[in-house]
């Protein structure tokens, strides 16, 4: 049976009823959720009084540690930017939509638990059009799709962020305001953090088209891989090739990272494109390099 | 054509301070030929600055190749008619804690591509770790206008695998 742990702060004896009906409807489900007042955050979900210093703060705690939290306001008027960004409930509803609230939060929780974790993130912020933060226990940077770049306060919590997503750790994606940002001054590009994280992960294999494309130059730096990136971005800027393709190239891991990250920082293109003549690109692919200067270049450089 | 038709040189463009010197200098274990003179107003820790050209060369198994860095100051810039021509490529080096970084890929671009068309450059942006708010996708933007395939990343003037790459990309460039 899973198990959750539900913890309240600030509620009123009213509410407290209504989460143990909300644990006992859970039972029906195959779902044991203990719910008790707040001691810390070993937990799975909080629910917090807004009117309530007490709730605020714990609300606040929670949210640092990437906790969902559900707020319950005794206000008639509930305030519309919160409830568009966070979850949201009179106090005075009945327990079944408690109990939907809690399904919804909790499922979302798990979704994200289960050993898919960084793949789960990956879609996460592949799917982020604008900007958002990005956060593991310890660190956290903003990633912003408009400029295409993650910024943070230091380079620890970038290193941090891309470790996180090569252990698997916990990490979590959430919103920030945009005066947060201004203290972030150390940047990378999108595709370089989240490259550097997985190419050396177990993360699951690229599951595009036949085909892909980029749209623009990857900005991705590896002593390792150099070689290897430089020839799979010179190859897919503007042309289609197919997987089998780049890995004539490059190792299966790097392809695979390689375009995962491109798809996180929007460079990919996954539209069905004609595949360029595999002669053209086998070409590249197993060519020693032309004789000359060039050669001799490529071979100073490892390639 | 009046320039030094030498098939075997690459070169380094970009604004005053970029890093075209330091980068040459990570790159070439030879000492560098440089012409520095003092800067009328000290930029930062930078007091100096080149008048006419850096230079350095990469000695290689059986062939030579010739670094030269071109002077950021655009009342020098007659100094890209004299050694663009005949390059192997052009890495081009922004200051991403200049405001003016996307004026300044452009000129350049501009007045390199105006020389050689086909002009194979990379583009390495130095000094992301000092607090500049560059837009990649800005800089992409501007870069596209000068070629499909117009290589930007994020690069250390100081270490030698950083600017390294950015010769990688060059080489994989031509070999298409």
């Amino acid at each position: 049976m899973a198990r959750f742990t539900v913890a309240h702060a600030g509620c009123d004896e009213d509410v407290v009823k209504k989460l143990n009906i909300v644990a006992n409807l859970f039972r029906g489900r195959g779902k044991f959720l203990s719910v008790e007042f707040w001691k810390g955050t070993g937990v799975d979900l909080v629910v917090a009084n807004r009117q309530d210093a007490f709730g605020r703060r714990v609300a606040d705690v929670a949210r640092r540690k990437h906790l969902p939290v559900l707020w319950v306001s005794e206000d008639n008027d509930i305030d519309v930017d919160l409830a568009v960004r966070e979850s949201i409930i009179k106090c005075d509803k009945p327990a079944m939509d408690f109990f939907q609230q809690f399904e919804r939060l909790l499922s979302e929780k798990a979704e994200c638990a289960s050993s898919a974790r960084v793949e789960c993130i990956i879609d996460k912020l592949t799917e982020e059009k604008k900007r958002c933060y990005v956060a593991t226990a310890t660190a956290g940077a903003f990633m912003n799709k408009e400029t295409g770049v993650f910024k943070a306060v230091s380079h620890r919590d970038l290193l941090a962020l891309a470790e996180a997503l090569v252990l698997d750790k916990g990490v979590s994606v959430a919103f920030r305001s945009s005066a947060e940002e201004k203290n972030a001054e150390v940047s990378t590009s999108i595709e370089n953090l989240v490259f550097g994280g997985l190419v050396n992960s177990g993360v699951r294999q690229f599951n595009g088209p036949q085909s892909v494309s980029l749209l623009a130059w990857p900005d991705i730096k590896s002593k390792r891989y150099g070689g290897e990136l430089a020839a799979l971005s010179a190859m897919l800027v503007g042309s289609a090739m197919s997987l089998s393709q780049l890995e004539a190239v490059a190792s299966p891991k790097v392809v695979n990272a390689f375009l995962l990250a491109c798809r996180v920082a929007g460079l990919l293109n996954e539209e069905q494109i004609d595949i360029v003549e595999q002669k053209a690109v086998s070409k590249l692919a197993s060519k020693p390099y032309q004789d000359g200067v060039l050669g001799t270049l490529k071979k100073w450089l490892g390639m | 054509m009046g320039g030094i038709l030498n098939y075997n040189k690459l070169l380094f463009g970009g604004p005053v301070g970029a890093g075209k010197t330091t980068a040459i200098r990570a790159l070439s274990h030879e000492a560098p030929i440089s012409t520095e003179a003092p800067l009328a107003q000290a930029m930062g820790e930078k007091s100096t600055t080149t008048v006419a050209l850096d230079y350095s060369f990469l000695r290689m198994d059986d062939a030579v190749i010739h670094l030269y860095g071109l002077p950021g100051q655009k009342r020098l810039s007659f100094m890209r008619d004299i050694l663009v021509p005949g390059a192997l490529g052009v890495v081009l080096l922004l200051d991403g804690t200049r405001p003016q970084i996307y004026e300044d890929a452009y000129s350049w671009l501009e007045s390199l591509t105006a020389l050689d068309v086909n002009l194979t450059f990379a583009i390495g942006i130095t000094k992301t770790d000092q607090g500049g708010d560059v837009s990649l996708n800005e800089l992409r933007k501007i870069a596209a206008h000068f070629s499909k395939a117009a290589p930007i990343l994020s690069v250390d003037a100081r270490d030698e695998d950083s600017i390294k790459q950015l010769l990688r990309i060059l080489v994989a460039l031509k070999g298409l």
